[in-house]
């Protein structure tokens, strides 16, 4: 095995479940984030040869594959996704969270339009801060923050009494 | 900083840990009670997105990739199927031929030293990361946590996703690595400052990296306990090869 192959793989292995969740958030389809990462670490794989700084590979897969989503989406104009029946029921993790607020909260977070899930997609799952999230999506901190701020806020709001008071917003800060 | 800036960053970047934002929960217990509610409504929002990975995506794709050249020309099936077969018999025979394995345990101290952070307790989640780390490792930890697992992550080793954990030990932290579908016994090569430990389990490998006058026997006995794997190595390859031509 070439050590551009080796490369790959180790890329492939330590990446692919994150892609994969961060695909989900951003399409809210399974089959087409599973395309998605496909077609993102194939790409990379055809430019390994550029990808030598390990610290910018992350960003570097993070940047195509929102670039390959958008191409999609604008291909073929998919319709906004029905919340209810894109949930995907996830068994393995029934002792981790009741099952029902898992869900619920899921329903939460595919009900935010794109532009709050992503933020919270990338904090999330890749722990990103405001700065990378800055950078990745080409947006000020602040933009950021108050997405991120709104974010939770539409999901928390559900789940914890009062976690998200809107002074918190109002007053100037996020 | 006052109590709101602080709420505002609890919001934004629950996990921010800057000096300035410690001090102030650390006086404040209305902000310590709140960053507490903060950070366990963060741990339901990270298992609500914790959707499950298709099983074997990262093995297809590598798989897909051996089998396209960086031009991006993809060859037919038939021809990437007959492919594979010389590949795995010429793999066959170059490893018996060989009869030995690089040493798993300089990889596992190159991984340790290339992300040292990993050794601060860090990480309130462990438990249920340990959780999720097994799973898309293709194993589980049956019964209790260990409440002594300060970090839990995805790493790979030899290309294969492993476990990559730190338990508080005697002697201060010891990292775990757990290596599905790996038979890595008897390979050692770090005999410096620390101990190293590398054994079966139950079928897989588990490595131990602890300092001088730890006890691995008994951290390693928790593993052991602990752990199985849900699918041999046998039936996870059978299923990517399964996936790859469904």
């Amino acid at each position: 095995m070439s050590s551009k192959q080796k490369r790959f793989e180790l890329m492939v292995g330590a990446l692919t479940d994150d892609l994969y969740r961060y695909a989900y958030w951003l399409c809210r389809d399974p089959h087409l984030a599973e395309d998605l990462v496909q077609e993102t670490l194939l790409r990379a794989w055809r430019f390994m040869h550029q990808l030598r700084d390990s610290k910018a590979v992350k960003a570097w897969l993070i940047t195509t594959l929102r670039r390959e989503h958008a191409r999609i989406y604008e291909r073929k104009r998919l319709d906004i996704a029905d919340v209810d029946e894109e949930i995907v029921e996830d068994p393995q993790s029934q002792d981790v969270l009741m099952e029902v607020d898992r869900n619920k909260m899921r329903q939460q977070i595919m009900a935010l339009e794109i532009e709050y899930r992503e933020p919270l997609a990338l904090q999330v799952i890749f722990g990103y801060s405001v700065k990378e999230i800055s950078a990745a999506l080409e947006l000020s901190p602040s933009a950021v923050m108050t997405r991120l701020f709104r974010a939770r806020k539409r999901v928390l709001d559900q789940f914890g009494e009062g976690l998200v008071p809107d002074e918190l917003l109002q007053e100037g800060g996020a | 900083m006052n109590c709101l800036d602080v709420r505002r960053i609890c919001l934004t970047e629950p996990t921010n840990r800057s000096p300035r934002l410690l001090m102030h929960i650390y006086s404040c217990k209305c902000c310590q009670q709140y960053r507490r509610r903060i950070l366990e409504a963060e741990e339901k929002l990270k298992t609500a997105m914790d959707v499950t990975v298709p099983e074997g995506l990262d093995r297809k794709i590598a798989f897909e990739g051996s089998f396209e050249k960086p031009s991006a020309h993809s060859w037919p099936r038939w021809q990437a199927m007959a492919a594979t077969v010389m590949v795995s018999v010429a793999l066959g025979v170059i490893l018996h031929a060989v009869g030995s394995k690089p040493n798993v345990v300089p990889e596992l101290a190159r991984h340790m030293m290339e992300d040292p952070l990993h050794m601060l307790p860090t990480q309130t989640d462990a438990a249920q990361r340990l959780a999720m780390v097994m799973r898309d490792i293709g194993g589980q930890w049956q019964g209790e946590y260990p409440e002594n697992l300060t970090h839990a992550r995805l790493c790979p080793v030899r290309g294969r996703a492993s476990a990559h954990l730190v338990v508080q030990g005697e002697r201060g932290p010891v990292t775990v690595f757990l290596i599905p579908g790996t038979d890595a016994r008897n390979e050692n090569g770090l005999k410096q400052a620390q101990l190293v430990a590398v054994s079966d389990l139950h079928g897989g490998s588990i490595a131990l990296f602890g300092y001088e006058g730890e006890n691995l026997a008994v951290i390693e006995a928790q593993f052991q306990q602990h752990v199985s794997w849900k699918q041999s190595l046998a039936a996870r390859q059978e299923a990517i090869q399964l996936a790859r031509y469904r």
